[in-house]
């Protein structure tokens, strides 16, 4: 009993063996209600007992209850509304604008500012989860002195009289090792530090900088220039072994102009649609939004640029390598048919040269100011080179102190480059981290830094525009941060951030009000220079074959080189396109996994990968593999970020530390790798079978063959021009007359082709939500809780599939299948269509996502949030408290035996309501966009639509009414109030 | 002749009293413990650590509940004064009185004055103020009449059945707006009729769970 499906999760997916199919089929089994070894009838008996004697000696006399106000109220803080304050998160990838909602002063949530040019009003994970990072109890509380707890006056004392030896000797011997990120203000301190000490010497090392990308615009521009793509204008899009929607400058920017011209809402927008063209190695988030996808490994990349250019005339080149020649040939001609309307991006991966290569076919193309921009801009050069130099004057003996602020090389470096050993040559290492990390271990002097929510700062976008960063609350553990440290090293005395970064701008009270108010310095961008790209000189050895494999790093897109592994809620994000969590895989393609008799497979919900040894140059890890189809045959991907040692309970020893094998110049590539089977296997939390909607194949009643459902939809511009209506709906006949909604109809509506599957919803939603993060073992146990999950389905051969990202909250059916299962009535509707969960009804029985077909309901199976277990250790206890005030005020936490789901934000709905009360307006028909969830807010490519359905001028109701609209399995007469646009890919006719 | 009835027998009378009189201590603690209205929803009526009276600013000095109460009418929650409203008036008025002892200390050393909360509802439940108020729901519906009470107590149950007691039949509980405050407020004839038409057009109080419930 077999069937092919269209839409498959996975390999095993795709052929459905009877075995398959009956290990995803069921959301609840036997033994999953059940901790560890105690079933349901002991677990009765125990409460039994436990209840007795509980009743002997707990008074449930009604406890006091106290109300703390101000003594003297703060003039903006009216308790129960919240603050919103404009601030930014700086990066060595570029800034982001944000805003931070503030409960009383304390921030909650974070949301893109909509007034930053580059963001506007998006946010990517990493931002969702600075809030946890904020008040994560790992953090570094104390000044550490030889790893030994100091205070503050200790280390002024200190560095007074050690910064005035150094101003006599005019700082010989005095090192500096910064990150990648680019403040105004840190510039100017350290051209006051170099003033005093001449001698001194700054480095600057930050793995997420884009080293090779700046380089290859300097090489093709000259000295200090950056290249800015601009999406928006481009019509035919390469990428080359590039993700830049999620990775690179600007990707929340680069991810919305992409979207633009993906707005098909009738046959005469189609032809404005974009074409998108990826060639890389591995499957990046971009790669699954490509209309045609080419599997190329990255040692052949700058040979299949150069084929394109001398296909375009540039320069005549032939190559020895297997590349698609028709591919080349149709992709040069489409470029060219798109003057001035096309773009070609490298990757981090590429060299230098690649880079400027690319730039002098878009400038060719006629690319220049109309799909890029070359700016003139104050690149930093924190590359593997830059840190490389440091340590070759540590083991000179040429440093004797060196400050490292917010900066981790100890782990963060390439093992061959012997950081941590060369940082024993030096007389005293100053280090300034959020954590007590590796660096930190190895530190004469530890100093805890201030989180940027707590601290002034000034940090600058890709594209130069320059925000304040403005704190939020006091340092939780008095901490400092980077400038004020720079400042300390002057010996002007301790120096606020705020007057330091003030001092930098000299601007009148008025006008940095109006800075610190909206977030950005107006047209603080970069000014555009014009130059003449200059064709590179290449030299490329590298190949890749059966017995030649390449391995390609990649920096993980959750925990980013490993700083920001200590946050559950990205650990526990499910990859984007291995959907597995709290792990590091080795990306490995089915050929060859077939060859070296890779058994890594899909086995009970979670995922058994066998564990490879991976040997490069002598040095040698072990990875567990991951079959992904569409990988470079001859390729292998590892992920930076994982295995640390000094992150923090959370993020300590979860996966495998793949630095020791990174290549010590600035490539991400190498060729060469030896690949061995070890002979163990590992599971791996994979949430890719979990909550698998089992409408994707059901069995006709009639015939009693397997019928597919697809849960995703998609068509081809040319196809949906020939037929719009192409999306047959399904009848929908209702046995009684349908309910009649008046006042407010809330809908949502999910765009297919916009969305790119980046998962910010994911860590929106958890960050609004008080979601907890259950651990790797429950993950495995499917007891996950993130109320929107996205299903990513391949489609196509195994070899080379497509894909496709579909975001799935709770659907608020009309016909809800989960309300009349529940036998207390603690899920029913209410009178705007909103599937209501009522917390203090639910007795857990959990029938309701058992009949829910569409597997968005969660269960607590244990007390996640911490609420109110009856004993908490008291370790725990302290943790929880700061952990505590992250969560939202607006939303009930949870206490376990309950189920819970999307509620379409309702608190957020509840307030737009309250507020139309207060003004007295119509709470009946609330205006479109004054309740945004969410999801919907966060998401780059505003992909998620949310309104009333019974405004007929709402975005919503609008787009219900178009051609792709379907309602996800709406033959079961569910009558989902959530919907979706359906998939269009705009293939090259000529490429079919 | 043999005794009819042992001689342990003696002990029964004590026996059956001491259990008795045990019994009804137990009893006795039990209501005093649980179920004396202190204790229970209404009637609730906690010491505060302040002997602020209301019946002395609201009922006697007609102060409007709004003077310290300031968020009632914009947000979800009315808000407990800050020591500072307090000290306008009492840094000149009753300066020295040993009542006020806490409230100076609370001025000086900037702590907060733990009071102690009466109306309480569970957390999963979202009450809003501003919502009731603006739509002429008075003070005195759920609060009862402050303005005579020396020390505050709980006169409503607030629990849902009496919420929704209310939402489905708004009507005799809405107000004027200039009359929200006003502990007094008697609806006359007219008032009435214009209440139930203001009642329907609210449509809804809500009655659904995502009313209260998120």
């Amino acid at each position: 009993m077999t069937t092919e499906m269209k839409y498959w999760r996975s390999i095993e997916n795709r052929e459905r063996t009877e075995n398959y199919v009956k290990s995803i089929s069921d959301e609840f089994r036997e033994g999953d209600s059940e901790i560890s070894g105690v079933d349901r009838r002991n677990m009765l008996k125990l409460m039994g007992a436990s209840l007795a004697f509980a009743g002997v000696g707990i008074a449930c006399r009604r406890p006091s209850e106290k109300i703390l106000p101000y003594t003297k109220a703060p003039e903006e803080i009216v308790p129960g509304i919240p603050n919103y304050f404009a601030t930014a998160r700086p990066s060595a990838l570029g800034a982001t604008g944000l805003v931070v909602e503030s409960h009383e002063g304390r921030p909650t949530k974070v949301e893109g500012n909509a007034e930053h040019p580059v963001n506007r009003g998006t946010a990517s994970i990493h931002d969702q989860a600075s809030v946890l990072e904020l008040y994560d109890p790992d953090r570094s509380r104390m000044v550490m002195k030889d790893q030994a707890p100091a205070t503050w006056s200790e280390w002024e004392t200190f560095s007074q009289a050690h910064f005035t030896e150094y101003a006599n000797t005019r700082g010989e011997g005095l090192a500096f090792l910064l990150n990648g990120e680019d403040s105004p203000t840190a510039t100017r301190l350290q051209k006051e530090i170099l003033a005093k000490y001449s001698k001194a010497q700054f480095f600057a090392y930050d793995p997420l900088a884009l080293t090779n990308t700046n380089a290859g615009a300097e090489l093709a521009f000259g000295v200090g220039n950056r290249v800015l793509p601009n999406f928006e204008n481009a019509k035919v899009i390469l990428t080359l072994q590039a993700d830049p929607f999620m990775w690179g400058a600007g990707a929340l920017a680069n991810a919305r102009g992409f979207a633009v011209n993906r707005r098909v809402y009738n046959a005469a927008d189609a032809s404005k649609m974009n074409r998108l063209y990826s060639v890389e190695a591995t499957f990046s988030v971009t790669g699954t939004n490509a209309d045609h996808r080419l599997r190329l490994a990255a040692s052949d990349s700058l040979d299949f640029l150069r084929l394109l250019a001398s296909e375009l005339g540039l320069a005549a080149f032939s190559s020895s390598k297997n590349i698609d020649a028709k591919f080349v040939k149709a992709l040069a001609k489409d470029l060219a048919q798109n003057a001035s309307r096309s773009l070609i991006v490298v990757g981090e991966t590429q060299d230098a040269s690649v880079h400027a290569l690319a730039h002098v076919i878009n400038h060719a193309l006629k690319g220049l100011n109309q799909t890029y921009r070359v700016i003139k801009a104050n690149n930093i050069d924190a590359s593997s080179s830059s840190i490389a130099k440091l340590v070759k004057k540590l083991n000179e003996g040429e440093i004797r102190t060196l400050v490292c602020l917010d900066v981790n090389p100890v782990y963060a470096s390439a093992g061959a480059i012997g950081f941590s050993k060369a940082l024993a040559k030096a007389n005293t290492i100053i280090h300034l981290g959020l954590y007590q990390d590796e660096t930190a271990q190895l530190a004469h002097w530890h100093l805890p830094m201030s989180h940027f929510l707590e601290s002034w700062g000034d940090t600058r976008a890709y594209d130069g525009t320059t925000s304040v960063i403005q704190p939020l609350i006091a340092p939780l553990h008095g901490g400092r941060s980077t400038i004020e440290i720079l400042a300390q090293v002057l010996n002007i005395g301790v120096k606020k951030g705020h007057d330091l970064v003030k001092q930098t701008w000299a601007m009148d009270d008025k006008a940095w009000r109006k800075v610190v108010h909206d977030g950005v310095f107006s047209n603080s961008a970069f000014a555009s220079s014009s130059s003449v790209p200059k064709m590179p000189s290449f030299k490329s050895e590298k190949t890749s074959s059966a017995d030649n494999i390449e391995l390609v790093f990649q920096y993980d897109y959750k925990v980013l080189d490993g700083r920001l592994a200590n946050l559950g809620w990205l650990q526990e994000l499910p990859d984007a396109i291995t959907k597995s969590t709290w792990d590091n895989v080795l990306l490995v393609s089915p050929a060859l996994a077939k060859q070296m008799g890779i058994k890594s497979r899909v086995a009970d919900r979670t995922y058994r990968a066998d564990v490879l040894s991976v040997k490069v140059a002598g040095n040698k890890i072990e990875l567990p593999a991951f079959i992904v189809p569409g990988i470079a045959d001859y390729s292998v991907i590892a992920f930076l970020g994982y295995g640390r040692k000094n992150a923090g309970t959370v993020g300590n020893d979860v996966g495998v530390d793949v630095y020791p094998i990174l290549p010590v110049d600035d490539s991400k590539y190498v060729s060469g790798v030896k690949l061995a089977r070890t002979g163990e296997s590992v599971k791996i939390a994979t949430t890719q079978e979990q909550f698998a909607m089992n409408g994707d194949a059901i069995q006709d009643i009639k015939t009693l063959s397997l019928q597919k459902r697809d849960p995703a939809r998609e068509n081809t511009v040319s196809g949906y021009q020939k037929d719009p209506g192409y999306i047959k709906k399904p009848s929908t006949e209702q046995m009684t007359d349908a309910w009649q909604y008046t006042g407010n109809k809330w809908g949502m509506v999910i765009d297919l082709t916009s969305c790119i599957g980046c998962n910010a919803c994911v860590t929106a939603c958890q960050s609004e939500n008080n979601i907890p993060v259950v651990g790797k073992t429950q993950v495995m146990r499917s007891r996950s809780m993130h109320w929107i999950r996205v299903d990513r389905y391949f489609t196509g051969d195994v070899e080379s599939p497509q894909s496709i990202s579909q975001p799935v909250p709770c659907m608020h059916c009309e016909n809800a299948p989960c309300e009349p299962v529940c036998p207390v009535a603690a899920t029913v509707h209410d009178k705007e269509g909103l599937n209501t969960m009522a917390y203090n009804r639910c007795v857990g029985t959990r029938y309701c996502g058992n009949n829910c077909p569409y597997k968005v309901r969660r269960f607590n199976y244990l007390d996640f949030s911490h609420s109110g277990d009856m004993y908490v250790d008291p370790l725990d206890r302290e943790r929880n408290i700061l952990l505590q005030m992250q969560k939202n005020p607006d939303v009930t936490i949870r206490y376990r035996g309950v189920m819970e789901k999307c509620t379409y934000c309702t608190q957020r709905i509840q307030e737009a309501k309250m507020d139309a009360r207060r003004k007295g307006e119509d709470v009946n028909a609330i205006k479109d966009g004054a309740v945004t969830p969410a999801c919907a807010q966060t998401c780059p490519t505003q992909a998620i639509t949310f309104g009333n359905l019974n405004d007929e001028d709402s975005r919503v109701s609008k787009l219900k009414l178009t051609d792709r609209h379907y309602d996800l399995l709406g033959e079961l007469n569910t009558r989902p109030r959530t919907s979706y646009l359906a998939k269009l890919r705009n293939p090259n006719p000529e490429l079919v | 002749m043999a005794q009819i009835f042992p001689k342990w027998s003696n002990k029964v009378p004590l026996i059956v009293l001491t259990v008795l009189t045990v019994k009804l201590l137990i009893v006795i603690f039990i209501f005093w413990y649980w179920l004396s209205p202190k204790n229970l929803d209404v009637g609730y009526q906690p010491l505060q650590p302040v002997q602020y009276s209301h019946k002395i600013h609201a009922g006697n000095l007609g102060m409007d509940c709004r003077y310290c109460h300031t968020g009632v009418e914009r947000s979800a929650v009315a808000g407990v004064p800050p020591t500072q409203t307090c000290m306008n008036c009492h840094a000149t008025i009753k300066a020295d009185s040993h009542k006020l002892e806490r409230v100076r200390e609370s001025w000086k050393s900037g702590d907060p004055i733990p009071w102690v909360r009466v109306h309480k509802i569970p957390d999963y439940a979202y009450f809003d103020h501003s919502a009731h108020v603006s739509v002429g729901v008075g003070c005195v519906s759920c609060h009862g009449r402050v303005d005579q009470m020396t020390t505050v107590r709980q006169e409503k149950p607030l629990n849902m059945g009496w919420c929704l007691e209310c939402h489905r039949n708004p009507a005799p509980h809405l107000r004027p707006l200039d009359k929200i405050t006003d502990m007094n407020f008697k609806p006359d004839l007219a008032w009435t009729k214009i209440a139930e038409t203001k009642a329907a057009k609210l449509h809804p109080p809500i009655e659904s769970c995502s009313g209260c419930h998120r």
